[in-house]
């Protein structure tokens, strides 16, 4: 690994500032987890590593009325251990269990896994499951953008240089709503071949809103946008949903990867897309 | 090559050391400091080998930049046994016949602590699911199971006990 200048930042200015100064010459280190490999494959090079993980300003959980706020730093295994989001968002907490070993999400953030964008990752289709926004801040100020917008290719993402991921902002399930994940991998932690997640609200049995996100198949997480039309509006039967599988199905092309054909994943689109809407559909939460 | 000072603490031994902003706590530990029972394998996350506790907690000390450890406290398996006595997840890996070529057995021990530490009774699942990041090529994990499931409270096992 090449000779690096090393800099812990103090403080959310300190680590814009710095981003102002050295640009695409710099690399934000947060939890390593990802970032470290690629330094020693020498995939990335920076001149400059900005270490923020001990930032505490951007390590928290806060609820608000209507979302709850989570600081970029915030890890796996506090996500998957913190007892609202167990019991309000468990669909988080769910599949966060499933994310890498013990060891990584003691370290991983939730910041770096979706800034590092790996088409796989098992955070990003829950978010755009649930409509999350994410806050990023520069030396000339913050920006919101959806999370659904954030992934613009392979490790690619929205994010400029001069900016930080600071805040996830999830909404709360309504009452009468409910979210699922479901990762399907050939050992529970290991790497995805493909991830849905559902979020659905219903009047009664009726459908009223809808998402669906599927991980694992393309550059970036993508909506199955045809079977959510498939659903919205409708009563949630069981041909509904075989419906909006073979919706999914037609509307998106995966790619071929070392964890499965394109082939293979279009049939497992259809069967996990009809599981996930299965399990959210009936799921407990408050009755819904 | 720029020198960074870090300072950290290694079973219970206060150190201050130079290192490059690019080398790996695995390293630190192995080469500064000849602790070699950490172990290195994949290199890359997966296996396990490598870890050690940093403030309790179980981390790959191949995916840790040294200087990330800044100001923490370490415990590798050479600061496990107290006094000359053997910490009862070791005594209870060799009366289970855990180990066969001992090479993920460090970072088992270490991983299966932070485990108890934090749940002192876990079910089996849970020890499953807890080691999951660690691989073995040799027992076939049951008699790991069966000698960490050996040491809690509430099968008459000794951890956490003075
Ligand atoms: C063995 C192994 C198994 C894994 N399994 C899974 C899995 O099953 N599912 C899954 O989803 N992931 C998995 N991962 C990946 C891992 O979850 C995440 O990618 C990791 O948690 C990243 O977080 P980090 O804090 O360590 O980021 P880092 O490695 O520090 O950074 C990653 C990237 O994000 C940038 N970055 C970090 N934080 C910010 C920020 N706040 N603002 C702007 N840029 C930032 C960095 O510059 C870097 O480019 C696995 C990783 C390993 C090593
Ligand atoms: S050597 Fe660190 S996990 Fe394999
Ligand atoms: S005892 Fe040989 S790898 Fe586990």
């Amino acid at each position: 690994m090449k000779d690096m200048r090393y800099i812990r930042a103090a403080s959310v200015t300190e680590i814009t500032d710095n981003l102002k100064k050295y640009g695409d010459k710099a690399k934000i280190l947060a939890g390593g987890q990802s970032l470290v490999t690629l330094l020693k494959q020498r995939l990335v090079s920076p001149n400059v590593l900005i270490d923020i993980s001990r930032v505490a300003d951007l390590n928290f959980i806060r609820k608000t009325k209507k979302t709850l706020k989570i600081g970029a730093l915030t890890t796996h295994r506090q996500i998957e251990t913190d007892p609202f989001i167990r019991e309000h968002l468990p669909i988080l907490a769910d599949m966060e269990k499933q994310l890498a070993s013990v060891q990584i999400r003691n370290l991983g953030t939730l910041g770096g896994n979706l800034c590092h964008a790996d088409p796989a990752g098992d955070l990003a289709p829950p978010l755009i499951a649930l409509g999350a926004k994410l806050k990023l801040i520069s030396a000339t100020g913050a920006r919101t953008v959806l999370a659904e917008n954030f992934f613009k290719d392979f490790f690619e993402t929205a994010i400029r240089p001069d900016e930080v991921l600071a805040e996830i902002h999830v909404p709360l399930l309504p009452y009468f709503g409910n979210a699922v994940y479901i990762k399907h991998s050939t050992r529970g932690v290991d790497t995805t071949i493909i991830g849905v997640a559902a979020f659905i609200s219903k009047d009664i049995d009726t459908c009223r809103e809808v998402r669906l996100c599927v991980g694992g198949v393309g550059s970036v997480p993508i909506r199955a946008k045809n079977a959510e039309a498939a659903i919205r509006g409708k009563a949630v039967s069981k041909k509904i949903m075989a419906e909006a599988g073979k919706k999914a199905r037609e509307e998106i092309s995966p790619v071929s990867d070392l964890q499965g054909s394109a082939e293979y994943k279009k049939e497992l689109i259809e069967v996990f897309i009809q599981r996930a809407l299965k399990a959210a559909s009936k799921g407990g939460r408050k009755g819904a | 090559m720029r020198k960074h000072k870090l300072s950290l603490t290694v079973n219970g031994i206060d150190y201050i050391l130079e290192v490059n902003a690019g080398e790996m706590l695995l390293d630190v530990i192995r080469d500064h400091l000849n602790l070699t029972g950490t172990k290195t394998g994949c290199d890359s996350g997966a296996c396990g080998a490598c870890t050690v506790l940093m403030d309790g907690m179980a981390v790959k000390s191949c995916l840790v930049l040294a200087l990330q450890a800044e100001g923490r406290k370490i415990l590798t398996i050479e600061g496990l046994a107290q006094d000359g006595a053997l910490h009862p997840l070791q005594e209870a890996f060799i009366e289970k016949w855990a180990i066969q070529c001992g090479y993920c057995t460090p970072g088992m021990i270490l991983t299966s602590k932070s485990l108890l530490d934090e749940n002192p009774n876990p079910s089996e699942d849970d020890i499953r699911m807890y080691l999951s990041g660690n691989i073995c090529r040799c027992t076939g994990y049951q008699k790991i199971i069966d000698a960490v499931a050996s040491v809690r409270p509430l099968q008459g096992g000794r951890h956490g006990k003075k």
